[in-house]
């Protein structure tokens, strides 16, 4: 393996939990969810000689995997509504699969850059890194996230 | 419930991880792959490109057309239209700078070049087809009479016109066809995105 290669690798252990958090938010089955990471994987090892360090590096990399995600969905979006089913909690084991079931049936109504929103707020991204990383104003962030955290209540008080 | 309550049961969800061993055995695997396909169905491309290439020159041959004008304006033509499909496959599949740019950024500028490039397309394309039909006249004239002009000039300008406006339709069908789509999906990502912005 080239020198480069393993230092891409190298980031890539180190900061997989981004790409996988990604594939969790477009996903919904082991299936998917690998798939997704294999595509994002791929689109960054083609970036990787372009990244010159301008923005952090998780910064650069929840930009790629989001970007991939978003134009991904967008295409596969008919087969990805289809394909919700049981097994989403089965593989996103949790403490409470009540309440992890109700997160992923509410995130599915979104729209795809929604759900890209709503990640990073859910990983407690600061406005100003959201706003980096989607290229909105700090401003408007926060009105796209009230806009969307009052749909999201009327879906959760609902049930 | 709201979304706050909510972030406890994402943080708490349970991880997933690959082992080095996995990662390393992914990227080899299908990384690796899916860039040998990308490139491989690229270079079938540009293969297929070539083979027309040498069919226009050859057809010049066999029509005993041995001027190195018409030729090189053909070549030209090939070459111009080859680059123009190469750059905005480039630009569509692998070249979104997203390390000096948030994604909005990135998404819109793809836009502006690849319309900018389907720009150059229906403004050479007509022109370089007009050109080369003239070229051919003045060509057939000089076989015939010897002398390099047109034999009717304004008739054969305005079948150039005619030809340039049926290029240029035909041209809009073809990009159309083959990159409509993807500038399409591309404007509805930076609409989503941008949420109202106008481009």
């Amino acid at each position: 393996m080239k020198q480069e290669e393993k230092e891409f690798l190298d980031q890539i252990d180190l900061h997989q939990n981004i790409v996988h958090k990604v594939c969790r938010m477009y996903t919904n089955n082991k299936d998917d969810h690998d798939d997704l990471f294999q595509e994002i994987l791929l689109q960054l090892w083609q970036a990787y000689p372009r990244f010159k360090g301008n923005s952090k590096l998780t910064t650069w990399m929840y930009r790629v995997a989001l970007y991939t995600a978003i134009s991904r969905n967008k295409k596969k979006q008919r087969l990805v509504s289809e394909s919700i089913d049981s097994k989403a909690y089965e593989y996103y084991e949790n403490h409470d699969p009540y309440r992890y079931e109700n997160l992923r049936m509410a995130i599915s109504t979104l729209s795809e850059t929604d759900k890209a929103l709503v990640m990073l707020y859910l990983e407690e991204k600061p406005y100003k890194e959201i706003a980096d990383i989607m290229g909105l104003t700090e401003t408007n962030v926060g009105v796209r996230l009230n806009r969307v955290k009052k749909k999201l209540k009327e879906i959760l008080v609902i049930r | 419930m709201e979304l706050n309550e909510l972030k406890k049961t994402w943080q708490e969800a349970k991880p997933v991880q690959y082992s080095r061993k996995e990662l390393d055995s992914i990227f080899e695997i299908k990384t690796r792959r899916s860039l040998k396909s990308i490139n491989r169905s690229m270079l079938t491309d540009a293969v297929f490109m070539v083979l027309v290439t040498a069919g226009f020159v050859s057809i010049t041959f066999i029509l005993g057309l041995k001027s190195r004008y018409i030729i090189s304006g053909e070549l030209l033509f090939i070459a111009i239209l080859l680059c123009l499909h190469y750059r905005i496959k480039h630009l569509t599949l692998s070249r979104i700078n997203l390390s000096e740019n948030n994604i909005t950024e990135a998404i819109l500028q793809i836009i502006k070049k690849v319309k900018g490039y389907l720009l150059l397309y229906k403004v050479l394309t007509p022109l370089i087809a007009g050109g080369l039909f003239i070229l051919y006249q003045v060509n057939t004239n000089f076989y015939n009479t010897g002398i390099y002009s047109l034999p009717r000039p304004a008739f054969t300008i305005g079948i150039a016109l005619s030809t340039g406006i049926l290029v240029l339709a035909l041209t809009h069908f073809i990009t159309t066809t083959m990159y409509g789509k993807e500038l399409k999906r591309l404007k509805q990502m930076y609409k989503d995105l941008a949420h109202g912005k106008n481009y």
